[in-house]
C-alpha cells in the first residue's frame, strides 16, 4: 500500500518535473492543463529574473479579473525573438497558460496570440541551447 | 692566478648555466603558453538541467544518498508532485552554489587571463574565481557558495579542486539535498575548439554514499551575448514561511 501511495506521486512528479526549472521550480503551475485567457494587457514587466504578463480579463456582468502570468527571464526570452515591447499594454490578446494548481488568477505562460492573428511562444523545457526559462 | 682563472671560469660557467635555466624556463613557459588552449567564450550546455545532463528533464538524479537524505529527497519529490516546491533556495535568489550552477541554466561565460580562469554564469551573475597561479587553498576558508577553487593545467586539461562550500543546497532542479560537507573536483577538456567537456565529481559524505560523477557538455557560441541577470530585480516567487515556493499575484 506504501508502495503504491509512492509510485502515485513520482507519477505526479514525473508528469510535472519538466515544469521544474531556472530560479525556481515551477510545480505550483499544472503543467497537464491549459487555460485560455482573452483579455487586455495591463503591464509587461520584462523583468529578472521573469517577465510576467498582467492581463485584465472581462467577466460577465462587467467586472474584470487581473490575471499574472509568468515567462522567461528577459535574456531567454530575448533569444527567442521576444523584446520588451513585445506585448504593450491595452494590446488586446489571447494567452494559452498552464494554471496556478490552487485556483487563483495566475498561470505560466506558453504563447499569446495578437488581434492580428500574430502567435509568438516560447521553448519550454530545457531548451538545449540553454535558452533557460 | 691559476686559482682566480679557475673562479672566473667557474662564474663564467654559472652565469651561462643562469642563462640557459632562464631560456629554458621561458621556452617551457612558451610551450605552455602555446599548448593551453583558449576557452575565452560564450558557451551553453548541451542537455538537460539535471546533474547528469543525459537524463532528460522529465526524470531526475538518483544521487547514491544514505537513508536520511533519501528520504529527504523522497519528501521532496512527494511536496514537488502535491504542486508545493520546497528545498528551492534559490527561488529567493539565494546562490544555488557551484554544483548546480555548473548545471548551467543559462550561459556561461570563460575568461583565461595570467594566473586564473573565470567563469561567469548569466544565472543570478554568478562568478567562480579558478587561481591556476599556483597558490594551495587556505587552511581554513570561509565558507562560501562558490567556494575556494584552484586549478592547474595537465596538458591541455585543466583541473580544478573546489573546497570552503556551504553546507546545503541542491543538486539539481528537482531539488536533490546536498550536505552540509561539500568538495568539488573537476575535471575540463575540449572535444573540439567549440565543444567543452567537464567531468565533475562530488562528495558530500554526510549525505551521499560515495561520490556523484557526471560529464556535461557545453557548445561555444558565437551568436550570443550574456545578458543582465538581477534576480532581486522583480522577484515574485519567494519562499513562504512554510518553505514553499509561492507565486505573488498583483
Amino acid at each position: 500500500m506504501r508502495r503504491a501511495i509512492f509510485s502515485a506521486a513520482v507519477l505526479a512528479a514525473a508528469a510535472t518535473a519538466g515544469a521544474a526549472s531556472a530560479h525556481h521550480s515551477f510545480a505550483m503551475f499544472d503543467r497537464s492543463k491549459e487555460v485560455v485567457l482573452t483579455g487586455v494587457v495591463k503591464e509587461f514587466q520584462w523583468t529578472n529574473p521573469h517577465s510576467w504578463v498582467q492581463l485584465t480579463v472581462p467577466q460577465p456582468g462587467g467586472t474584470s479579473v487581473e490575471w499574472s502570468v509568468e515567462s522567461g527571464s528577459p535574456s531567454s526570452l530575448a533569444r527567442q525573438g521576444w523584446k520588451r515591447t513585445s506585448l504593450k499594454p491595452g494590446d488586446a490578446v489571447t494567452l494559452t497558460i498552464n494554471p496556478l494548481r490552487s485556483g487563483q488568477p495566475g498561470g505560466n505562460f506558453v504563447s499569446v496570440k495578437f488581434a492580428d492573428g500574430r502567435v509568438l511562444g516560447r521553448n519550454s523545457g530545457s531548451a538545449p541551447e540553454g535558452a533557460g526559462r | 692566478m691559476e686559482k682566480s682563472v679557475m673562479k672566473a671560469t667557474t662564474a663564467g660557467l654559472s652565469a651561462l648555466a643562469m642563462l640557459l635555466l632562464a631560456a629554458g624556463g621561458a621556452a617551457a613557459a612558451e610551450t605552455s603558453a602555446k599548448t593551453t588552449p583558449n576557452w575565452t567564450g560564450i558557451w551553453t550546455r548541451v542537455g538537460s538541467l539535471n546533474f547528469d545532463p543525459t537524463i532528460p528533464g522529465a526524470k531526475w538524479d538518483t544521487p547514491p544518498y544514505n537513508a536520511e537524505y533519501q528520504k529527504r529527497f523522497d519528501d521532496i519529490l512527494a511536496s514537488e508532485a502535491k504542486g508545493l516546491p520546497i528545498n528551492d533556495r534559490s527561488a529567493n535568489c539565494e546562490p544555488p552554489g557551484i554544483v548546480r550552477m555548473m548545471n548551467m541554466v543559462y550561459p556561461m561565460e570563460i575568461l583565461q587571463t595570467p594566473g586564473q580562469v573565470t567563469i561567469i554564469a548569466e544565472w543570478m551573475g554568478q562568478i567562480r574565481r579558478i587561481f591556476t597561479d599556483g597558490r594551495p587553498h587556505p587552511d581554513d576558508p570561509d565558507p562560501t557558495y562558490n567556494g575556494h577553487s584552484i586549478g592547474h593545467w595537465e596538458g591541455d586539461k585543466l583541473i580544478v579542486d573546489t573546497v570552503g562550500l556551504i553546507g546545503g543546497g541542491i543538486i539539481d532542479d528537482h531539488g536533490a539535498p546536498l550536505g552540509e560537507k561539500i568538495h568539488v573536483m573537476e575535471k575540463y577538456w575540449a572535444e573540439d575548439p567549440d565543444k567543452l567537456k567537464l567531468e565533475i565529481t562530488v562528495e558530500s559524505p554526510d549525505a551521499l554514499t560515495r561520490p556523484m560523477t557526471a560529464v556535461k557538455t557545453f557548445k561555444r557560441r558565437k551568436d550570443i551575448q550574456i545578458m543582465e541577470y538581477a534576480c532581486q530585480q522583480n522577484n515574485r516567487n519567494p519562499v513562504g514561511a512554510d518553505g514553499v515556493t509561492g507565486v505573488i499575484l498583483q
